[in-house]
């Protein structure tokens, strides 16, 4: 029987490979501590993005995972569903808040499930923003100052993996204290399946100039 | 050697038709080889499916053919996080190895905290107040304890119960069971007259005296056996924070003589800061590893107590109280225990008073 050899020298035939990893989960969890009378509102945001190798990158509102986004808080704008405890899910439950918390000595988490954020989706950025609730003074008082991380005795945000292995941390009252907005970092689809990846950037601003950065 | 067609896909097997006379492509060898439907020719014309077979000797192991993740095989793998514009914080690249070099007896649980300070240090917004504050809490902690400490060693529950236990354990020896039950035969008046005047528990009415306040004492170290395990549990709990507030001042005095180290050649001041402080912390942490010792000693004292409470004093002593009045009822209506009685009782008491001792 003939048979050929179908491989041509010099040319390695591709293989196909697959990540053997699942999702992996993770948790972000931001807590603050400050004084009564001086409510500053921290909030943990994070997106399910689409990186081609131009940026993260997204399209839609359901792929936002913020307080902005539900439709309690921004009953004209907002496309997540809130549940009655308070937390609200993108809808491929990949991604999930615990709820907005507005008062002092608190915390905020949300859960990054890789194994549930949709077919397409290899990045979600992580991003937390303070802004100014009620620093107990008058209402009419047009000299107060942006808020900012600084004015908070203690905020920090750390990473843990479905270990409870902190991976990432920063504290935001001390490194960005003069910041508002903060990137903790993004949780990638990489070559070894779901890895967080730090990327520790502040300024000053609002959720929106994130969502005009990511959109 | 291994021939052209050994590995290749083996010739396409036959499997079920579909009405469409497409079939689906299988991977893997058929576990079945007796379904009719294998038997079956194929329909003329219909489509054949192709069938991949394993290579010979090829094992795929279990977990891994379980665990692929559906995203991976269609979407872009990304290397690198998009990160939007603003200012960044640098962290510190620093392994276990790194730190435990400066510290080769240190635990792995402290070099994995000193580790983990080191890596929450931003170089970029460190200042001086952060170094000379750098591990303070924990020193803070420290003190706490130490007060926590002395305050419960001198409990009042404490002093109390270990007061009732020396009442107890001073009725007891004396106590002489043989005497008071009129056990000894032959003794005269005068004998009878003397023994009323000496310090012993040796008459009838001494030994129901006695007894009556003994009960006394069993029901009040009762009373307290709430309170005593309610401090026993507090010095546990001190004994572990201190045992942690210890990690705690290991692992900054650590890290803070490698941020000291770090920080040398570019800042100076800052690096020298570092230092002094990685001192006083080892300095509190010798201090508080001496106390330590001495916390642990004091959360025996309760232990002790309570042991003897449950043990003896509660269990054992309740039932030779009973003997007591039994002896007592048994002159008071004018007989007399035998010697052997009298003895028995005797043993017991024996084996309570060296277990309260104890």
């Amino acid at each position: 029987m003939l048979t050929l050899k179908l491989e041509k020298p010099g040319v390695a035939a591709p293989k196909l490979r697959l990540s053997l990893n699942k999702g992996a989960r993770f948790k972000v969890k931001v807590e603050w501590h400050c004084d009564a009378g001086h409510i500053d509102d921290v909030d943990v945001h994070a997106l399910e993005a689409r990186n081609d190798g131009s940026g993260a990158k997204v399209a839609e509102l359901i792929n936002v995972l913020s307080t902005y986004n539900t439709t309690r808080m921004n009953p004209g704008g907002g496309a997540l569903v809130a549940n009655p405890d308070g937390s609200f899910q993108t809808p491929s439950g990949g991604l999930t808040h615990s709820g907005d918390k507005r008062v002092e000595n608190n915390a905020e988490t949300v859960v990054i499930d890789g194994a549930r954020l949709p077919h397409g989706v290899n990045e979600v950025p992580i991003l937390v923003t303070v802004h100014e609730t009620d620093h107990g003074h008058d209402e009419d008082d047009g000299d107060e100052e942006e808020a900012a991380f600084g004015d908070i005795e203690v905020c920090t945000i750390t990473l843990t993996d479905e270990n409870g292995r902190e991976l990432g941390a920063y504290s935001l009252s001390d490194e960005f204290k003069d910041f508002n907005v903060v990137q903790l970092g993004s949780v990638l689809l990489g070559p070894n399946g779901w890895e967080y990846a730090a990327v520790g950037r502040g300024f000053v601003g609002d959720f929106n100039d994130v969502l005009a950065y990511f959109s | 050697m291994m021939s052209e067609d050994e590995g290749r896909p083996k010739e396409p097997e036959k499997v079920r038709d579909t009405p469409s006379g497409v079939r689906p492509t299988v991977i893997g060898d058929r576990l079945t080889g007796d379904d009719p439907a294998d038997k079956k020719p194929a329909r003329p014309g219909g489509l054949h499916p192709t069938v991949i077979s394993k290579p010979a000797g090829s094992k795929v192991p279990k977990a891994k053919q379980a665990k692929l993740t559906p995203q991976a095989s269609r979407t872009h793998v990304v290397v690198a996080p998009t990160a939007i514009p603003g200012t960044e914080r640098t962290r510190i690249v620093v392994t276990n190895g790194d730190l435990r070099a400066l510290s080769p007896q240190a635990s792995a649980r402290v070099v994995d905290e000193a580790a983990r300070i080191v890596e929450l240090f931003s170089p970029d917004t460190a200042n001086e107040r952060q170094a000379v504050l750098w591990g303070h809490d924990a020193q803070q902690r420290y003190g706490e304890h130490v007060a926590r400490a002395v305050e419960l060693s001198q409990s009042k529950v404490l002093t109390r119960t270990a007061h009732y236990l020396r009442r107890m354990v001073e009725l007891l020896a004396a106590i002489d069971v043989e005497a008071a039950s009129g056990a000894v035969a032959g003794e005269g008046l005068l004998a009878r007259t003397l023994r009323r005047a000496n310090a012993r528990i040796d008459t009838t009415e001494e030994l129901e005296r006695a007894r009556i306040e003994i009960n006394q004492l069993v029901g009040l170290t009762g009373a307290a056996l709430e309170d005593l395990l309610s401090l026993r549990q507090a010095l546990e709990r001190l004994d572990g924070d201190i045992a942690r507030t210890a990690d705690a001042i290991e692992a900054s005095a650590l890290a803070a003589q490698f941020l000291s180290d770090y920080l040398r050649n570019k800042r100076e001041e800052l690096s020298r800061r570092f230092l002094e402080r990685s001192m006083s912390l080892t300095q509190s942490l010798v201090q508080l590893r001496g106390s330590a010792s001495a916390a642990s000693l004091q959360a025996e004292q309760p232990l002790r107590l309570i042991t003897a409470i449950q043990n003896v004093v509660l269990v054992s002593l309740p039932d030779l109280l009973g003997s007591f009045a039994a002896l007592n009822t048994l002159v008071r209506s004018g007989r007399r225990p035998t010697h052997t009685e009298a003895r028995e009782i005797a043993f017991r008491l024996s084996d309570i008073l060296q277990n309260l001792k104890a």
